[in-house]
């Protein structure tokens, strides 16, 4: 109720700064309205207006924020991280711990040939070209420093590489838990020591700016109890270096979604956490940031429709069933896309082929031999809750589904000689020479049903390569705004390949960090 | 009957929410800040502290049942009369701080060695560490529910719900 004082008092303010605007374009003075407006605002906010005082805010605690966090404390600035659910990492914590990472150590000793450019290339290609590429350079360019600094704060990586869906080599590093909690925790930590102060159940609901459209504070809501909307109190937070936006994406945000992209509706799982809503996305709108491709979801294509949100079965599809064995129709048992190739292909791929005329799915099945399990250690856990099965023979696996045994059998002994050839005469899915023992060849067969589940959102807010987030109507950046994470858009254009999205939090929340810290001039 | 019936809880209400305003009255006030915004108002105000109508709200989902107590707890805060034992000065309309649960059950750190046989330890978690909020799984007033079941099937056992 009380909420909705600080939002009305705010739309006039911005009413008035519209008109003035308006008012001066009319005079052919874009300046002059600007001074206008520093005018009338100036008195509005005095010291006793704020509530706290930070020279860094950053917002939102996943792999961005903590890289932001740590970045703003080593240039001394005075840092706040506010996360609005009680637990920190955000979606980051239940995320798969894999980081791709171009020239890594790893690969120097396993003799694998890897580049900034080639990282560069594959990514767009995954994009379908649509991708920023200035900033998608500076991305692939920082994933060693970026993976360098998670191991000087003990992240514990293991000792395999990975090649996920659209990369051309083995570059997919993956944290010994297999999962983000492994390098948020310790980033946290780590930016704890450092001096950084993070704050939980405190939810960003406004920014403040002064009549320049600089970045002057930000309404949030302490004592936050999600997703209680009325719960807690608000409070103003002066800024006085930068404001860096790590708030991630919004796939769990049901109205935004469906506003977005119809088809996506309640029927459509989602791996993300359910803090993964909109409303900071909105905030940075309200300020004018330009906005890029914000119908852009991502169907994580190995998700299981057997469990909730991300589970079990993304890793075991990544790791052992996708790149070592097939995925089948149930209806016919024959292979319909390369299991390796980019998330986009495969997620279309299924809801083009698994349905029929009416809408009714009939979910693939994914299953490989038993040596290529040794990819995914947590396979034992998918078996246990029942999103995985064993099969002692190919018959009990299609009488199990429903899936012809003939065709299936014909369709296992094509992809034995395809392997066996090194070249996959179907699909064009890698043949790796060196794993090629990993492959599907005899039973035992380790199986998982797999339905495309909302993963990630390539749209969000803009932003240059210094992290600066741009303005919608002018182009510029807006002053002591910055953003990092899945809030930008851009860096993956159409669709983000697997294992990206780490290297890409950790180099871009760097750097909005360190700009926002260094960002003196203005305080 | 039904009418007598609603009568009767209406009449109790308004009067929990009368004694209640005035006891919490003095904590509110002491609470908000003295800062005045440009506008002349409170900072509080732009705020959400427990209004009169917000209490009557709460002390109407007591009335109603809607706020539960639990048994093991019931016999610590009377039964659901001491709410300060675990709200502290806040208004009962927050969550307890952590530092009322551990003046009891130890901290976090305690709470996971407590659970570390178990095959997945709650309270260490991969994801958070032992970086979480006794109130993200435990609940006093609802029924409490395990952040892991957002996406994992499997259960504990000894959490009471």
């Amino acid at each position: 109720m009380r909420k909705k004082t600080v939002k009305s008092d705010n739309q006039k303010k911005i009413q008035r700064r519209d008109m003035l605007k308006a008012a001066g374009i009319a005079a052919g003075s874009v300046l002059f309205s600007k001074v206008a407006v520093t005018e009338a605002k100036a008195a509005t906010l005095n010291d006793e207006y704020w509530d706290r005082e930070f020279d860094v805010i950053i917002a939102g605690s996943g792999f961005a924020g903590c890289a932001a966090a740590i970045a703003a404390r080593r240039e001394g600035a005075s840092t706040l991280v506010i996360e609005k659910m009680p637990v920190f990492g955000g979606n980051s914590a239940i995320n798969g711990g894999a980081m791709a990472v171009a020239g890594s150590q790893l690969q120097k000793e396993k003799g694998i040939k890897d580049s900034v450019e080639l990282m560069t290339a594959d990514m767009l290609k995954g994009g379908r070209g649509t991708n920023h590429v200035d900033l998608l350079r500076v991305v692939c360019a920082g994933t060693v420093e970026a993976f360098e600094m998670t191991k000087e704060f003990g992240v514990q990586w293991k000792d395999v590489l990975l090649q996920f869906g659209g990369h051309s080599v083995q570059r997919t590093c993956q944290t010994v838990n297999f999962t983000g909690g492994d390098i948020t925790v310790p980033l946290m930590k780590g930016g704890i020591k450092l001096g950084a102060i993070f704050k939980n159940r405190c939810r960003l609901e406004e920014i403040l700016t002064d009549g320049n459209g600089e970045i002057a504070g930000i309404v949030v809501r302490e004592n936050y109890y999600f997703p209680d909307e009325n719960s807690g109190s608000l409070r103003r937070y002066k800024i006085n270096r930068g404001f860096v936006a790590c708030t991630g994406g919004y796939g769990n945000d049901m109205d935004f979604r469906t506003m977005q992209n119809p088809s996506l509706d309640e029927n459509v799982g989602c791996t993300n956490h359910s803090g993964a809503t909109a409303e900071s996305f909105h905030a940075l709108l309200a300020v004018n940031a330009a906005p890029v491709n914000t119908a852009c979801f991502q169907l994580g294509p190995w998700a299981s429709p057997d469990e909730n949100g991300f589970g079990y079965a993304p890793q075991f599809n990544q790791q052992a069933a996708f790149p070592y064995g097939i995925m089948v129709d149930i209806r016919d048992g024959k292979r319909f896309v390369n299991e390796n190739a980019d998330r986009k292909t495969r997620a279309d791929a299924q809801l083009k082929h698994c349905k029929d005329e009416d809408g009714k799915i009939f979910y693939p099945v994914a299953f490989c031999s038993e040596p290529g399990i040794v990819k995914s250690p947590t396979v034992k856990h998918a078996l246990k809750e029942g999103v995985a099965w064993k099969f002692n023979s190919l018959e009990e696996l299609a009488t199990n589904f429903g899936i012809p045994l003939k065709p299936l059998q014909e369709q296992v002994d094509r992809f034995k000689k395809f392997v066996a050839n090194g070249k996959d005469e179907e699909f064009g899915k890698p043949i790796f020479e060196f794993d090629r023992a990993l492959y599907l060849d005899k039973p035992p067969f380790y199986a998982m049903r797999a339905w495309p589940k909302v993963h990630f959102c390539q749209g969000g807010v803009n932003i240059n390569t210094n992290a600066e987030v741009t303005h919608m109507s002018t182009g510029k950046p807006i002053p002591k705004l910055f953003a990092a994470g899945e809030i930008t858009g851009g860096i993956h254009g159409e669709s983000r390949l697997g294992s990206c999205a780490i290297a890409e939090t950790l180099v871009m929340g760097t750097i909005a960090g360190k700009n926002a810290a260094r960002n003196r001039a203005r305080s | 009957m039904k009418m007598k019936h609603l009568a009767i809880v209406a009449a109790v209400v308004v009067f929990a929410a009368a004694s209640w305003g005035v006891l919490s009255g003095g904590s509110a006030s002491m609470a908000s800040s003295a800062q005045t915004g440009p506008d002349g108002k409170k900072v509080d105000e732009v705020g959400y502290n427990p209004s009169a109508a917000s209490q009557l709200a709460e002390a109407t989902r007591v009335m109603l049942g809607e706020r539960t107590l639990k048994d093991y707890h019931k016999k610590i805060h009377q039964n659901g009369t001491n709410c300060q034992l675990c709200h502290s000065g806040q208004a009962p309309t927050t969550p307890p701080d952590d530092a009322s649960c551990i003046r009891c059950h130890g901290t976090p750190e305690q709470m996971a060695k407590v659970t570390a046989k178990l095959e997945r330890n709650p309270h260490n978690a991969p994801h958070y560490g032992t970086y979480m909020p006794c109130t993200t799984c435990h609940k006093e007033h609802k029924p409490s529910k395990v952040l892991c079941a957002d996406c994992h099937s499997f259960t504990f056992e000894n959490f009471k719900k």
